[in-house]
């Protein structure tokens, strides 16, 4: 008996199980430093390719503010400042951006400029209008094609046919470098404006707000309702058939391809109800159906995990049972809820495939004021950038992608957030 | 004890034990009153002396049994009639250990009484310890076999116990006012008769203690005092 | 004193097509703390669960028969639970205090049935029932601090204490100290002696001599039938069926 254990055999398969132990451990080990290899070489490759596209590249211009140009009085209106001809100086000042170029040579430089740069000169005048009649050194938005040249990401030594800047667009190219008139800046059009056709121009805010109001519509439809139905399908639904079908119905809801909703959108709520095209309201609708089963099934995971000795002792307190459910048990499952409902936004905000059916893939250059306007979403509008011919889209692509990750990071902070407020022990 | 087994199995050792050292203390007591009345019969100073001191043994198995019994008291909680049993257990070793001490009473008057004795009242006072002894072996018979009706039998017997101790006072109160020599004999005889009733009593006591155990009921001793009722007229005589 | 309370009538409760209590028959006397002992399954809990309609939970559970409060008649579609349960507390067998604070655990009774009008006499009430639940002393101090947080004796004077907040009539206590140690179960149990002048008491309990100590009668259950009930002093020393007392000597089965 007494060395029952220490038998060769036995000695022998201790060894066997403690090996067996140990390379459980290196497999493990090794599938979490995969997974993480893999995650940190997708946002690496993501950040290297995106940072850059918060940088822009300006043109430092000499622009001569004459009032003959302008065709404006030094004491014009402020409605006549902004009616003044500043195209022209524009036009002057592209022209005599380098010395002695000739009429063809002013077209090319033309196309190292933005369109934009009117408006720089613009609103430039109009915050300073005592600027009439000097010369001012004015740092202008440049085109994406310089841009991507300076940042490295077009090839200069290829046959000219196959760049965007020729030979003499290049020679002016060098020439700004060498004279230090090329120079990075913050990318405030990036945040700032909707989508563009001009890749220097285009930005995120817009697809960002529509994000916003699809999500918050999402929201607001999703969570009472998937919340009153978990409720009423936990604690006071009778168990029989059908309610039975009804949540094995919820649980393959949750399974359904997305576009299956996107269809779904089109066919009734813009074909049938009539709601408007390409709206945050179509696109939250949709999404918000999308999410129920999600919020749902986490509602009614919460609401099981709820100790029924709580909802006991408040019925045996003479509780009535919406009583005892809404004051012990809604409190008691609300941050399960919560993280389900967050995640289940995630979900929502990652989405793409029912928002094109409902047509929010549409080009829209504003940034929408509300839940009935056209409206882009992140995901859309990284659809459409990658989509996009132009070389200058392609960092944006990357940094929407940072900007979404980004958002869903800051939605997990608040469910993390809410459930540590929240959790209440018992 | 003919019960079901408890579930905890030491226990039904314990309360084995307990029922052993009943019966230990019991045949020690018997044993104890049989050489006490030899010791008389055959007037076995000797004999006498042994038993005196054999009074120890006595004594020893009463605190070993104590023991016991406080033991499982607060180890086990007993309960219904567990708990019957091990209350009446203590009541019925503390009378078997006085039972005990009367026999050696006698055995101890025996070793002293150097006179020649009255035969008529010592037959008689061996006679009637010999009732007692039977009455000790049936009590203890109806503890082994856990009857209320034996106890009750044994209880009923104490009754002609006391019927021939009031014979046998009668009887050495005559001696004595006949023949006043005989008085230092007597009183020793008196002692002795007194001894053995007392000694009727506590097995009566025991057998109310086992009938209690048994039935859950108490059996009380109802009625007038006979002793009293026999010896009141003496005094009313002066 | 020894007036009826509570009167049961042959009661029958079925779970599905399980029987869990056979045609039980057993009257409740005010002001006397009534105890249930029986093997764990012989239906006492479940007994307990009918006198306050607790078993109405479970939708499986179908009781008949008759009990009657105060010569009322409780099994009956047209009773209202909520008032019956404001008439009746109970104390469960784990501690189970809401996770809120101490003061809205004992208040929530009287709130939800509109006792009081002010804040200061809700204040007065959770004072009251604290200290005749012993355990305004301890807590004193720290009303506001989670009932969750108070050791696991405590938790249950407070739940006791919560239950007699709505002032019942009857308090039905299941297994109120099986999770406690032996101090916390003893001064449940001196708490349960004084509270028996104001109320009538119903324990289920496993431990005997808890039965013993603090009841004045006993039932005791075994298979869904009340095989024995009567003044706990004779059931413990000497019960008449032969079950009752294997069962209370430990020799069952």
């Amino acid at each position: 008996m007494s060395n029952q254990f220490s038998h060769e055999k036995i000695i022998q398969l201790r060894k066997k199980r403690s090996a067996a132990d140990r390379r459980f451990k290196t497999y493990g080990l090794i599938a979490t430093v995969i997974g993480m290899a893999i995650l940190f070489f997708l946002l690496f490759t993501i950040f290297s390719k995106g940072y850059s596209s918060f940088q822009k590249t300006v043109i430092e211009l000499d622009v001569t503010f004459d009032q003959e140009t302008l065709k404006i009085t030094p004491n014009a209106t402020y409605e006549e400042q902004v009616e003044a001809k500043f195209f022209k100086v524009k036009k002057n000042a592209i022209a005599n951006a380098l010395p002695d170029l000739s009429k063809k040579d002013i077209k090319l430089m033309k196309k190292m400029f933005s369109i934009n740069v009117d408006k720089e000169i613009k609103e430039y005048f109009l915050q300073n209008p005592n600027i009439l009649n000097t010369t001012q050194k004015l740092l202008v938005t440049a085109h994406s094609d310089v841009d991507q040249m300076l940042k490295g990401n077009a090839k200069r030594n290829i046959e000219e046919k196959k760049r965007k800047l020729n030979d003499r667009q290049l020679e002016f190219f060098d020439e700004f470098v060498f004279t230090g008139r090329l120079k990075s800046k913050f990318n405030n059009f990036f945040f700032t404006n909707a989508d563009s056709r001009h890749p220097e121009l285009a930005g995120i805010a817009g697809s960002f707000v529509g994000s916003l109001f699809t999500l918050i519509t999402v929201f607001l439809l999703a969570f009472p309702i998937g919340i009153g139905a978990s409720i009423y399908l936990e604690e006071f639904a009778p168990k029989n058939k059908f309610t039975e079908l009804i949540e094995v119905n919820i649980a393959n809801l949750a399974a359904v391809p997305s576009i299956v909703f996107g269809l779904l959108g089109l066919g009734i709520l813009l074909n049938v109800f009539g709601f408007p095209r390409s709206t945050p309201l179509v696109g939250g609708t949709v999404l918000a159906l999308m999410t129920l089963p999600t919020i749902i099934i986490a509602c009614r995971a919460s609401l099981k995990a709820v100790p029924p000795s709580i909802k006991e002792g408040a019925l045996a307190m003479g509780a009535s049972k919406m009583q005892a459910v809404f004051h012990h048990q809604v409190p008691l499952a609300l941050p399960g809820t919560l993280t389900g409902t967050i995640i289940g936004l995630a979900q929502a905000l990652g989405e793409t495939a029912p928002l094109i059916m409902i047509g929010m893939i549409a080009f829209i250059p504003n940034i929408p004021t509300g839940f009935t306007e056209p409206s882009a979403a992140l995901p859309v509008q990284i659809y459409l950038w990658v989509e996009s011919a132009e070389r200058g889209f392609q960092e944006k692509t990357a940094a929407a992608i940072m900007m979404i990750l980004i958002f869903l990071f800051l939605m997990n902070a608040i469910a993390v957030f809410l459930r540590s407020r929240f959790e209440r022990k018992w | 004890m003919e019960q079901d087994k408890h579930i905890v199995k030491s226990y039904d050792d314990e309360m084995k034990e307990i029922n052993n050292n009943i019966l230990d203390i019991g045949s020690l007591v018997e044993n104890q009153l049989k050489r006490a009345l030899s010791a008389l019969k055959n007037q076995d100073t000797e004999l006498a002396e042994k038993v005196t001191e054999d009074d120890n043994l006595i004594d020893e198995k009463f605190r070993e049994l104590d023991q016991n019994l406080v033991l499982i008291l607060g180890k086990r909680q007993p309960m219904a009639t567990d708990l019957r049993t091990i209350f009446s257990a203590i009541k019925m070793n503390k009378d078997l250990e006085r039972l005990g001490d009367h026999a050696t009473n006698i055995a101890k008057r025996t070793a002293m009484i150097e006179l020649v004795l009255p035969e008529k009242p010592v037959r008689d006072i061996l006679r009637m310890g010999e009732h007692v002894q039977i009455m000790i072996g049936k009590v203890i018979q109806s503890f082994v076999n856990f009857s209320a009706e034996e106890a009750k039998v044994v209880w009923k017997m104490d009754e002609e116990i006391d019927d021939e101790y009031l014979g046998i006072l009668r009887q050495l109160l005559t001696y004595m006012m006949e023949d006043p020599k005989r008085i230092s004999a007597c009183t020793n005889l008196l002692y002795m008769v007194k001894d053995l009733e007392r000694a009727g009593d506590y097995v009566q006591n025991i057998a109310e203690d086992i009938y209690y155990a048994v039935s859950g009921e108490p059996l009380y001793n109802e009625g007038p005092d006979r002793e009293w009722e026999a010896i009141k007229p003496l005094k009313k005589k002066k | 004193m020894n007036n009826v309370k509570v009167s049961t009538k042959n009661v029958n409760v079925h779970y599905g097509t399980k029987q869990a209590l056979h045609r039980v028959t057993l009257d409740i006397n005010e002001k006397e703390v009534t105890a249930l002992i029986g093997p764990s399954g012989c239906g006492k809990s479940t007994f307990l669960r009918c006198i306050n309609r607790m078993n109405d939970l479970i939708d499986i559970c179908k009781v008949d028969g008759s009990i009657t409060v105060d010569n009322e008649e409780i099994i009956s579609d047209e009773v209202d639970v909520v008032s019956l349960r404001s008439k009746i507390g109970m104390v469960f067998q784990k501690p189970n205090p809401f996770p809120k604070s101490i003061f809205d655990n004992v208040a929530y009774g009287p709130t939800i049935h509109g006792i009081v009008e002010t804040k200061t006499d809700l204040e007065e009430i959770v004072h009251s029932s604290l200290k005749r639940a012993g355990l305004l002393k301890e807590v004193k101090d720290r009303l506001h601090e989670p009932g969750t947080s108070l050791s696991g004796g405590q938790q249950q004077r407070l739940c006791i204490a919560r239950a007699i907040a709505v002032n019942p009539d009857i308090i039905l206590m299941d297994e109120p100290c099986s999770a406690l140690d032996p101090i916390a179960t003893a001064t449940i149990e001196e708490l349960i002696d004084e509270l028996k002048n104001k109320y009538t008491i119903v324990i289920v309990t496993h431990s005997m001599q808890q039965a013993a100590r603090v009841s004045q009668r006993t039932g005791f259950f075994h298979l869904g039938e009340l095989v024995e009930t009567g003044e706990t002093q004779k059931i413990f020393t000497n019960p008449e069926n032969e079950k009752t007392q294997g069962y209370i000597t430990g020799r069952f089965g």
